[in-house]
């Protein structure tokens, strides 16, 4: 695909990537300039004891004169090799504590290790992300959603990893941005994390005349009391003042986004799209639309959370056998086209590229063909337990609701009570599943007072039943959609078009939205 | 079906034990895509493809507009193996114009490279909506179980104004029953195009469109404000309750262009897409001519 030929990081993020190197040379360059000449044979890294308490030893002199020196050496060594991921960083964190203290040394290593952790997240995000996107894509996305489910008590689980050694820290300095933990989170966390790993090792740095091996350092006290601080940070996210599953949370801050149309006039007099948590009925003569409209929705929905949409899944009830695999195939590719273009200016992919191809949007609409009124009402039924199994499913379409009711039947009353159980049954589907209904019907001439008058079918029976009602209507040559009924909506009409795309705007002359 | 003899209760309790069948879309993607072809390459390139499997298509047009000569040849078409655009095939064709045009049928079939056509084509007549209906009842245990070695997976209906000219007035209680008709018989229809994969293809005359700016006739259905046909403005027969009826409608229509001094006419022959789901709006030329209809280019 043309996306990933791109280059994927855009001329500002190069430039700090090369800002940072270059000011962390800058800094070792100025330290080693300004230092008096002397033997610098002990300058190495770090990588075991007797190293640092060499180094300790050899630079307890220059602390008191060349404080700034060393403290610039110090955080600059520090921060190389948290972003690169050399280990070693806990004898530095030892040295902190061995130069200059307790308090003075735990706020140096809380800020070198920060800020190194801060440079190796970007490093990961630049490089990494890409690189896993293409290798696991299956087991990212995965971990994303797992993510995304928390997103509310993130902080916390965060700082459980941080202070608790469950995970290496260079561990989380990677994956982090790679599995979409903002960053304003991930510093937080690493700050506030960080301390009491900080202070354990710091205080030992003290004493470092003292410590045989690194195990004495973390004896089971330290480790006790470090699970202990752990579990209070996480302790909230367990406790909860009513029982919320992870997908409550994740469907209350979706709730409030409606399924856009792909027309962006419509979309306004609807208040933004289709509503869920309601029953919108979609009427119009045969022609105008309404079977397009259902794929574009049906499509629409699965718009993934990052570009703006629910990223949801959608059930479609054909009963009168117009959905074209064909044609649904043409609205995806164009409402692809269209996310790329909207979002051009992000270089990277904001998801894993296969999310973005037909065949999963295709797989993500279950299609339903009812052949008679009994198959229609079996299908609803069914729905009831296949939502249960399929949380994600954020609409449902049904193209034609009443076509198999208009045949005759014998007993009139029956058919009512049968499209009201209908009716009911789909309403109490939005409440419990925080979804959307799109109900699609035809529409009747009836001969009143004289003069044949347009109306949707059934209307007599069904007309409670539905919170919206939109209807489809030719303007000279132009499609529109007028808002027939709604609790909270003005009626105002706003005209569309049907392109080899999907719906979508009237592109010609501004036309503006024509209230009643 | 009638709801008196299905158990009342079972409807509301919600019991109903026959889960429907899920499918998930990628599989269905060869099925719902075959096409069968008209048998001309041009005709087929503005229906993208030909006639789509599932779903009932409707072709519209007045008397000697060309209906019934692409239906023959689509009876024909339907023998072509799929490589070549049909269905490999036998075909049902359901008359209620009299006579059935069995010689233009024959010279088409001569001229054909199929070996037997009409051996594979079966005719029934019909004289009314409930002879249809009881017609298409036993062409369910045809299609299930065809007597010859090909299985029927096209059916004709030519025409269907015809079945329901003579019964019903123009009052309003006839034509609510009328419409009532209406949607049994495209029930039916689509439920079996679904069941056998079949292509569906009815025919449809058209009215004068008469009356007050704001009649029923003036309503515009599907991509063009008014359909034109011989200098008159149509549309077709059976109103708005038929047209929610169908899935894709094709109109044809014919001018007669008096060439050179009265000295010959010239019929130019026109195809367009009322309304379809996969289709956007199209038409094409086309000529009748002693081999089939074909389109033209401009």
């Amino acid at each position: 695909m043309g996306r990933n030929s791109k280059f994927p990081l855009s001329r500002c993020e190069v430039a700090a990537a090369v800002g940072v190197v270059a000011s962390l040379g800058l800094g070792l360059a100025a330290v080693y300039f300004s230092m008096p000449s002397s033997d610098y044979s002990f300058l190495k890294l770090p990588r075991t004891l007797e190293d640092i308490q060499d180094l300790r030893d050899n630079l307890e002199s220059y602390t008191s004169d060349y404080t700034i020196q060393v403290l610039v050496g110090y955080c600059t060594v520090y921060i190389f090799m948290q972003t690169f991921m050399i280990p070693g960083t806990i004898f530095m964190s030892l040295l902190a504590g061995a130069l200059f203290g307790v308090v003075r040394g735990v706020a140096l290593v809380v800020f070198a290790a920060t800020a190194g952790a801060s440079s190796c997240y970007f490093l990961s995000y630049l490089i990494g992300r890409p690189l896993v996107f293409s290798l696991w894509p299956d087991k990212l996305s995965f971990f994303q959603k797992q993510v995304a489910r928390r997103r509310e008590k993130l902080l916390n689980y965060m700082l459980f990893l941080r202070v608790t050694p469950t995970l290496p820290n260079t561990f989380i300095n990677v994956a982090s941005p790679i599995v979409d933990v903002p960053y304003h989170i991930f510093f937080l966390a690493t700050i506030i994390g960080l301390i009491p790993a900080a202070y354990v090792t710091v205080r030992a740095g003290i004493a470092i005349g003292e410590l045989r091996s690194v195990a004495d350092l973390y004896d089971f006290q330290a480790i006790a009391t470090l699970f202990l601080i752990g579990i209070v940070s996480v302790t909230p996210t367990l406790i909860s003042r009513r029982a919320q599953t992870a997908w409550d949370m994740l469907s209350e801050e979706q709730m409030q986004k409606p399924i856009t149309t792909g027309c962006e006039e419509l979309d306004t007099i609807l208040g933004g799209g289709i509503q869920c948590k309601a029953v919108t009925e979609i009427g119009g003569i045969p022609g105008i639309g309404k079977t397009q409209l259902g794929i574009q929705l049906a499509v629409n929905v699965q718009i993934p959370v990052q570009y703006g949409g629910l990223g949801g899944k959608a059930v479609y009830i054909d009963t009168e056998g117009s959905f074209m695999v064909e044609r649904a195939h043409q609205i995806i590719e164009g409402c692809i086209a269209d996310l790329f273009e909207k979002f051009e200016h992000r270089k990277q992919s904001l998801v894993c590229p296969y999310i973005l191809q037909p065949n999963s949007f295709l797989a993500n609409i279950f299609y339903f063909r009812v052949c008679s009124y009994t198959e229609q009402i079996a299908a609803v039924n069914y729905l009831e337990k296949f939502l249960e199994e399929h949380k994600d499913v954020k609409i449902i379409v049904v193209d034609s609701i009443t076509f198999h009711f208009r045949r005759d039947f014998d007993d009139l009353a029956m058919r009512t009570r049968v499209l009201g159980g209908m009716s009911s049954k789909l309403m109490r589907f939005t409440k419990k599943h925080n979804l959307a209904v799109v109900l699609l019907n035809q529409v009747t001439t009836k001969f009143v007072d004289g003069s044949f008058q347009l109306t949707l079918a059934l209307g007599d029976s069904w007309s409670h039943a539905c919170t919206n009602r939109i209807i489809l209507y030719w303007n000279g040559n132009e499609r529109h959609a007028y808002i027939d009924k709604s609790p909270s909506l003005r009626s105002a009409s706003a005209p569309f078009q049907v392109t080899s795309k999907g719906i979508r705007n009237v592109t010609s002359n501004c036309k503006r939205v024509r209230m009643m | 079906m009638s709801l008196d003899r299905v158990d009342k209760n079972w409807l509301f309790r919600g019991q109903f034990m026959a889960r429907p069948h899920i499918e998930p879309l990628n599989p269905l993607l060869h099925l719902s895509s075959q096409k069968l072809t008209l048998g001309c390459p041009l005709l087929d390139h503005r229906l993208r493809g030909g006639l789509p499997v599932g779903s009932v298509t409707e072709i519209a047009g007045e008397s000697a507009s060309g209906k019934t000569q692409i239906c023959l040849q689509i009876l024909l078409s339907a023998l072509l193996p799929p490589s070549r655009g049909g269905l490999s095939a036998a075909s049902l064709f359901i008359h209620s114009e009299f006579p059935f045009p069995l010689r233009r049928l024959r010279a088409l079939s001569s001229s054909s490279s199929l070996s037997d056509p009409l051996d594979h084509i079966f005719v029934a007549a019909a004289h009314s909506p409930h002879d249809l209906l009881s017609l298409l009842a036993a062409a369910e245990s045809l299609v299930a179980r065809p007597p010859t070695r090909l299985p029927i997976r096209l059916i004709v209906i030519d025409s269907i104004a015809a079945l329901f000219r003579s019964d019903f007035d123009n009052t309003p209680s006839d034509l609510k029953k009328r419409s009532f008709l209406f949607f049994k018989i495209a029930a039916k229809l689509k439920e079996q195009a679904r069941r056998f994969g079949l292509v569906v293809v009815v025919t449809n005359q058209v009215v004068d469109v008469v009356g007050s700016e704001d009649g029923p006739g003036r309503l515009r259905v599907g991509n063009y404000a008014y359909l034109c046909s011989s200098g008159r403005q149509v549309c077709p027969a059976l109103g708005i309750s038929w047209a929610n009826c169908v899935n894709t409608r094709l109109f044809l229509s014919r001018k007669d262009m008096i060439v050179e001094n009265n000295a010959s006419s010239r019929t130019t022959r026109r195809m367009q897409v009322v309304f379809a789901p996969h289709l956007p709006e199209a038409s094409c030329e086309f000529v009748i001519v002693r081999d089939g209809v074909f389109g033209v280019d401009l």
